[in-house]
């Protein structure tokens, strides 16, 4: 029995020539209708939370896209390209649709599959714990029972999911167990609030004399400062005056510097503004 | 009554996310208005119990089937049980026993699966869990008597297998792990514990900042994600500072003499903290101490669980009876499979699921009964065959959960919580 692609023409094979590079061409060959719009639909669902076609290993005939002609315009457009995935994030990402706010309006308060609006969503589990990291200036170490992953490895690089991590446990992070896209959750859970309010490993990037509550700790700055710069690096924006003054009052209210400024980084990183693209 | 079934549960929509929460959510307010507030305590013998040795004795057999221990009278005349179990003989017209489970697997992983799930699925190849245990089809379809309070909580953790989890279900139904030894002089909750050089103070500043920074718009949000999040960490920093689950934990509010007889050991200890913790209002507690994997020298392994888990058992039907609980409270002890009737050339005794014995009573169900029956020299079963999806029917008729209830797996597919399962009627 000679190898076939699902739907597709017989491979012709030689005893040396590797099967899988016939199947790759015959994917990415121009007039498979497949691929394409397979890539197209996965980056979009990548970057906007959500596919055309949703879920977004699901297409079939009654699953049909939200957006037809977008999706066929996107996949027309990444064939022009020559298959280059840099063009179609870059395509996607200087989109109106992935530039619109959250923020509801009347007219698309109750949209969840048009992107009239962006849709938020929790930052997936690796992210999350990079990104504690990178806004505290103190990476994760991770170990496995083959020994220490070197300095400065990040969640995403990760190989697998056998790394133990009981943050990424809890936030979700895919088992690897099936090749379904669901297997990754991101539904809210009690561990994982139980996480980011007593977690050892948190509580340690917010206390380490290295890292960016260290610098704040040391530096001369005023509270003033100091939290423009929290804001810009934690959120991407300004202090609102409200926040400001809050912020500086509770840090002139603690005695410990060093406790104040881990305070107040741990509640902002606790926020939804940061937990959440939006 | 609010039920979740098949029409209303698709009815819902298309979220899977979205239900969970609104689920929980729902069925709390349901639960508070009144519908069932009836529990569950498990006592899971991992690694499979021998039912020869335990509730249904052989005393007739040869000697190489019979085992070590003889039988005893219990307070239900007929009804025998080992030597080794002379506490729960004093109570047995409180539980009944199941003598005719049986299904067709005997290895760990795949029996344990099927077991807890109602469903055959993993095999030692591929054994990841497929199904959700029947904790997290109770902790998802009752939710917790008490907002504040873990629905579903494994003592001191989850079993090894990893078949007490939620799967699709949700990461919310999964169990709530004590991580802890409840014997233990020093036990305390760890998941509750803060981390060194952190104070309640400075976990109520936390909150009361979170608060005032917390501006992004509730609404931004349709899927039920950014609402649950922000219900999960109220509930984290009531656990976290507040009294009341930190009370539930406590076992040193309990009279040493009321410790005393439950026994100081992990089975008494962790039934103790069950109570307690299904007192304060949490729906499934399952207890997963010791490996009853006993292939060599079976007296002497069995030696060392009996007795405890004895004394657990028992001490808790009396307390649970004293306090007008045990018609709320349904107690199950069962585990993947049984041992095999004859012992082997090891003094053991080897995997057997042709035909075991489970104990389950309280709940409002009938006690002092004995359904099925196993051939003379144990086996197979020789009347009424009960498989794992008639268990999880009945332990859901007990609560009141709808065996009509259906939950989407990861595909979409509505999958019922217990096959063809039927509860036991001779129970009910």
């Amino acid at each position: 029995m000679l190898p076939r692609a699902p739907g597709g023409p017989e491979f012709k094979l030689s005893r040396y020539d590797d099967p899988r590079r016939a199947l790759a061409k015959w994917m990415t060959a121009a007039d498979n209708p497949y691929f394409a719009r397979t890539m197209a639909n996965r980056m979009w669902g990548h970057f906007l939370g959500r596919g055309i076609i949703h879920p977004i290993d699901d297409a079939r005939s009654t699953n049909p896209p939200s957006n037809p002609e977008l999706l066929d315009a996107l996949a027309r457009d990444f064939v022009a390209s020559g298959y280059d995935v840099k063009h179609l994030i870059r395509v996607i990402c200087n989109s109106a649709a992935y530039g619109l706010s959250s923020v509801p309006v009347e007219a698309n308060t109750d949209d969840v599959q048009s992107f009239a609006r962006y849709y938020p969503r929790r930052l997936p589990a690796e992210v999350l714990l990079d990104a504690f990291g990178q806004v505290l200036e103190s990476p994760t170490k991770f170990r496995s029972v083959a020994g220490d992953f070197p300095k400065g490895t990040r969640a995403i690089d990760l190989p697998d999911e056998a790394v133990p991590s009981h943050f990424l446990d809890v936030f979700g992070r895919s088992a690897r167990n099936s090749a379904c896209e669901c297997e990754r959750v991101d539904a809210p859970a009690l561990g994982q609030t139980l996480e980011l309010v007593s977690s050892a490993e948190l509580q340690g990037k917010l206390t380490s004399d290295k890292g960016y509550v260290g610098r704040l700790v040391s530096n001369k700055k005023s509270h003033e400062e100091n939290v423009r710069d929290i804001f810009l690096r934690v959120f991407a924006r300004a202090p609102r005056p409200r926040e400001m003054a809050i912020a500086v009052e509770f840090l002139e209210s603690q005695a410990d510097r060093k406790e104040a400024y881990g305070s107040l980084l741990w509640s902002l990183l606790a926020t939804n503004e940061f937990l959440f693209n939006h | 009554m609010s039920n979740i079934n098949r029409r209303n549960f698709l009815s819902l929509g298309a979220s899977c996310l979205g239900l969970s929460l609104a689920d929980v959510l729902r069925l709390r307010a349901a639960g508070a208005s009144g519908t069932s507030n009836k529990a569950l305590i498990v006592f899971w013998t991992h690694g499979g119990m021998s039912q020869q040795d335990t509730y249904d004795l052989k005393p007739n057999a040869p000697a190489e089937f019979r085992g070590p221990y003889r039988p005893i009278a219990t307070s239900v005349p007929g009804i025998r049980i080992t030597e080794r179990f002379p506490r729960q003989a004093r109570v047995m017209d409180r539980l009944s026993i199941v003598r005719s489970v049986h299904h067709q697997n005997a290895i760990h992983a795949p029996s344990a699966h099927w077991m807890q799930t109602g469903y055959f699925g993993p095999t030692l190849a591929r054994n990841a869990a497929q199904k959700p245990s029947f904790g997290s089809v109770i902790a998802r379809s009752r939710g917790a008597g008490q907002p504040h309070m873990p629905p579903y909580v494994a003592i001191p953790r989850a079993e090894a297998f990893g078949y007490q989890g939620a799967v699709y279900l949700g990461a919310a139904h999964n169990p709530f792990e004590v991580g802890a030894d409840p014997n233990a002089n020093d036990f305390r909750m760890p998941n509750l514990a803060l981390p060194p050089g952190l104070s309640v103070r400075s976990v109520d500043n936390h909150a009361r900042l979170v608060r005032e920074f917390d501006t992004l718009r509730r609404d931004v949000d349709r899927t039920g994600t950014l609402e649950g999040l922000n219900s999960f960490r109220a509930q984290a920093l009531d656990m976290v500072t507040g009294d009341r689950v930190r009370n539930a934990f406590d076992l040193s509010q309990e009279s040493p003499r009321l410790r005393d007889q439950y026994g100081r050991h992990l089975y008494g200890q962790s039934a103790l903290l069950a109570r307690r913790l299904v007192e304060a209002g949490t729906t499934c507690v399952t207890i997963n101490t010791g490996y009853w994997d006993h292939h060599d020298n079976i007296e002497q392994g069995l030696e060392e669980h009996l007795p405890p888990l004895d004394v657990a058992i028992a001490a808790l039907v009396e307390d649970l009876d004293h306090r007008g609980m045990l018609n709320d409270v349904v107690l199950y002890c069962a585990g993947e499979f049984g041992r095999t009737p004859l012992i082997n050339g090891h003094a053991g005794r080897d995997h057997w699921s042709n035909c075991f014995s489970v104990l389950i009573g309280g709940g409002g169900l009938r006690g002092g009964q004995v359904v099925g029956a196993s051939e003379p020299r144990g086996g197979r079963v020789s009347e009424r065959p009960v498989s794992p999806a008639d268990l999880l029917a009945t332990l859901y008729q007990a609560l009141s959960i709808p065996l009509d209830t259906h939950y989407e797996d990861a595909s979409g597919r509505p999958v019922s919580i217990v096959g063809p399962g039927r509860p036991i009627h001779e129970l009910l």
